[in-house]
């Protein structure tokens, strides 16, 4: 069920409703049933592959806390492979075999093609099961007792807020919270309603605006001038933080109506100073996770520079396949790699020092942020060979295409037009002139009831006069 | 003050300036959609007779002029094209208008390469959004995600189904202006389209997209066919005139299209016209673009629409 959607209209408030009428009891039941409907309103078949997780994490959860020291390493061997298998087979199985059919046709070893699977990627596999494996890991670690009510457990891992896009949360900042009785706090109500606002705004109003004109440009590169390249590249930038943050926002906000604390994903990372900076605000719930299970578990920065080099290189190139099983993943990763190596290297051995103040600071934004708009033509091109051509065409300034004009192109404009265009750009500025003065959270409004009267009525008039209701996914959906 | 009376308060805010918002829009809509409006309540509403309706995208609402074809004919014709229209509107438009008018002898159905191109069911629901007392209307719109019991609750909410086009288009009506042109006019749900020629006259676009077709469309075309036959409406099918293949040379399967209308046709018996090898297509001054004619274009082939209805009667 798409979050903006007329079904989660009715599905929230039920949800929100019942819970706090249902028995403290019966509550794990309550939301686990509803995100079993939320699930399942994609493709219902898919709840099975999650099933088959569940079952497996929660067994070797039991299974690693009784075992004995060598046993349970073993235990937990084989809860992640079974959960990277099921990752294997429906998000990675095809990539791998459409390349060695690639590879052996180029050497001319097999005209045969293996085959490939007609699937659809179960949607938000890659957060889920990234999740299931934090419980597990954490179970060994010893930081977590391993969860004896399978009902529970299926909730941490089923919790619909968080369910398709994450915040893929930690056993010991969420399992708990299940057994928790919460009491009904119009405070949190609030809170909550009005960071699903915030996220309705983000996402309506900018991010499903601006994807208009960033997939016409974007759906066929080689006839736009390199204009139009540069501004669909900024669009996008823009449109992707909007659309999941967006969805953090609307997460974190449905889990905070009903009293659930989901940690933070976005903290303003547009405004990061340097590309260090910016991978600690952006989708913090991820880069945490490989931070603590890969990067840690690879040596982290114990084994000297070098190690600690190569250590960086492969979380950011697993976190650039962890997002989708494409060249243009890989090649994103690759390029973050590249940009935040040279980063800690300049740092390292560079004996200039700028000196602190608003120019620098104003000069280390733009530079992360064209950093990262560039490398966003990988990660939004359909395929390598187009994402090249985008960044040939940017950079020869090339206007020798079939729509030479930059906006007011005809055929453009025909499917979007300059209003759009303006009004996703004044939008746009607000919400990043807001986010500036504001926490993640929006909790400063707290404090000033006419203020935050004001935010909501302002957020909630804008998304109802200016949101595009065309139903668009989000973009995290797909991982 | 309570978070519960800010919430409350935020509510009725909202509600308010969002309701006003709506007046003020809705102004600007009526007034730039006025003669869109009375076509469709000529189509949806009323009750009148026609012995041949036209359906079809933009290409035939501004291609047929009803005025020469009753003179020619004496026939009572009356153009029912939708700007942006697929197959799925013109199953809607036929059906609908059904509901409340006796069957046409003829209908003409006009099908461009993209008529079957499902994937934005409608080009702009909200002009539909006045007419949901009509039931096929009504249940179209809610069978493809446009929920009307919202609207009918909040009518504010009409604006979210505008897209940034309609909005302009508000802004436009607000300033006095609306849909047709100056010097231009409506009759009978046909549209003049400016007396100017084409101007740039080289096709530059060739093969750059693809047209959709999808599996629903077919089975509407279907629906429209067995429909026509069981109220004994005479069906014909046409692609409508367009500048040396300008529009269709956009499409790299568009022989697929014209193949699959043809096979179609065929095994229902149904005379299909296609208008783009007529000899005016190559006329630049009979042309206000590429894939529309202009009024004088408009005039020509509305007469050569006539003959063949005469013949056809």
């Amino acid at each position: 069920m798409l979050f903006n959607s007329l079904e989660f209209l009715l599905f929230f408030p039920l949800t929100t409703i019942l819970y706090f009428l249902f028995p403290h009891k019966y509550r794990w039941l309550l939301l686990l049933v509803a995100s079993c409907i939320f699930y399942m309103a994609f493709i219902p078949a898919y709840i099975l592959i999650l099933f088959f997780t569940i079952v497996i994490d929660y067994i070797a959860g039991i299974v690693i806390e009784n075992a004995t020291l060598k046993k349970r390493k073993t235990f937990l061997i084989i809860s992640i492979l079974a959960n990277v298998l099921v990752l294997a087979i429906f998000k990675y199985y095809n990539f791998f075999i459409e390349n060695v059919n690639e590879l052996f046709h180029s050497f001319g070893i097999s005209t045969q093609s293996l085959p490939l699977l007609n699937i659809i990627l179960p949607i938000g596999l890659s957060f889920h099961t990234f999740q299931a494996m934090s419980y597990t890991i954490e179970v060994y670690r010893g930081n977590q007792r391993a969860e004896r009510h399978f009902g529970i457990y299926s909730l941490y891992v089923m919790f619909y807020p968080q369910l398709v896009a994450g915040p893929i949360e930690r056993p010991q900042n969420l399992l708990h919270q299940f057994k928790e009785k919460h009491f009904y706090s119009s405070r949190h109500l609030l809170d909550g309603l009005r960071l699903m606002l915030w996220g309705f705004f983000k996402k309506l109003v900018i991010a499903d605006r601006l994807s208009q004109y960033v997939d016409i440009v974007y759906n066929s590169p080689g006839d736009f001038h390199y204009l139009n390249l540069i501004i669909a590249t900024l669009f996008f930038a823009v449109q992707i933080y909007c659309d999941f943050s967006g969805y953090s926002d609307i997460a974190i906000g449905a889990a905070k109506t009903m009293g659930f604390d989901l940690m933070t994903n976005f903290n303003r990372p547009y405004f990061s100073k340097n590309i260090q900076e910016f991978w600690k605000r952006w989708h913090i719930s991820l880069s945490t996770w490989f931070k603590d299970y890969l990067y840690i578990f690879l040596g982290g920065n114990r084994h000297g520079i070098k190690r600690m080099y190569l250590n960086v290189s492969i979380v950011f190139l697993v976190s650039g396949f962890w997002h989708g099983a494409n060249w243009t993943y890989i090649m994103w990763g690759a390029l973050h790699t590249l940009f935040i190596i040279t980063y800690m290297l300049y740092h390292q051995y560079s004996k200039i020092k700028f000196p602190k103040n608003i120019l620098s600071n104003a000069l280390g934004i733009f530079t992360t942020f064209l950093l990262v708009s560039f490398a966003w033509i990988f990660f939004r091109a359909g395929s390598i060979s187009d994402a090249f051509l985008v960044v040939k065409n940017i950079i020869t300034l090339n206007d020798n295409t079939i729509f030479a004009s930059v906006l007011t192109d005809k055929h453009t404009l025909s499917e979007f037009g300059i209003t759009s265009i303006v009004i996703g750009v004044i939008m746009a500025i607000i919400m990043f002139l807001i986010e500036i003065k504001l926490p993640p959270g929006l909790q400063t409004l707290d404090k000033k009831p006419l203020l935050n009267v004001a935010f909501c009525t302002f957020t909630f008039s804008l998304i109802i006069l200016l949101g595009v209701f065309a139903k668009e996914s989000f973009i995290y959906f797909q991982f | 003050m309570k978070p519960l009376a800010q919430i409350v308060l935020s509510l009725i805010l909202t509600f308010v300036i969002c309701q006003l918002a709506y007046l003020v829009i809705n102004k600007g809509t009526e007034r730039y959609y006025i003669h869109k409006e009375e076509r469709l309540t000529e189509l949806f509403k009323n009750r009148t007779t026609f012995d041949v309706l036209f359906v079809g995208s933009s290409r035939t609402h501004t291609s047929i002029n009803p005025k020469i074809v009753d003179s020619v004919c004496q026939l009572h014709s009356y153009n029912a094209g939708v700007e942006g229209g697929n197959l799925l509107e013109f199953k809607m438009t036929i059906e609908a208008y059904l509901q409340n008018h006796p069957p046409p002898a003829m209908l003409l159905l006009t099908l461009d390469i993209n008529s079957f191109d499902l994937k934005r069911p409608f080009f702009n629901y909200s002009q539909y959004l006045p007419f949901v007392k009509n039931r096929v209307i009504n249940q179209t719109l809610n069978n493809n995600g446009h929920r009307t019991a919202l609207i009918k609750l909040l009518p504010f909410m009409k604006i979210a189904s505008y897209d940034d086009y309609m909005k302009g288009n508000a802004l436009k009506g607000l300033k006095g202006n609306n849909e047709i042109p100056e010097g231009e006019y409506q009759y009978k749900g046909y549209m003049t389209n400016t007396q100017r020629g084409l101007k740039d006259t080289q096709v530059i676009v060739t093969g750059y997209r693809q047209a959709a077709v999808a599996a629903k469309a077919v089975d509407y075309l279907d629906d429209i066919i067995k429909r026509c036959s069981t109220n004994k409406i005479k069906l014909l099918f046409s692609y409508a005139p367009e500048f040396k293949n300008g529009l269709q040379d956009q499409f790299s399967n568009k022989e697929e299209v014209f193949n699959l209308v043809d096979s179609i046709a065929v095994k229902n018996n149904i005379t299909y016209f296609r208008d783009d090898k007529l000899s005016l297509c190559t006329e630049p001054e009979l042309f206000a673009n590429f894939g529309h004619v202009n009024r004088k274009g408009a005039d020509k082939y509305s007469m050569i629409v006539a003959e063949r209805l005469c013949d056809k009667r």
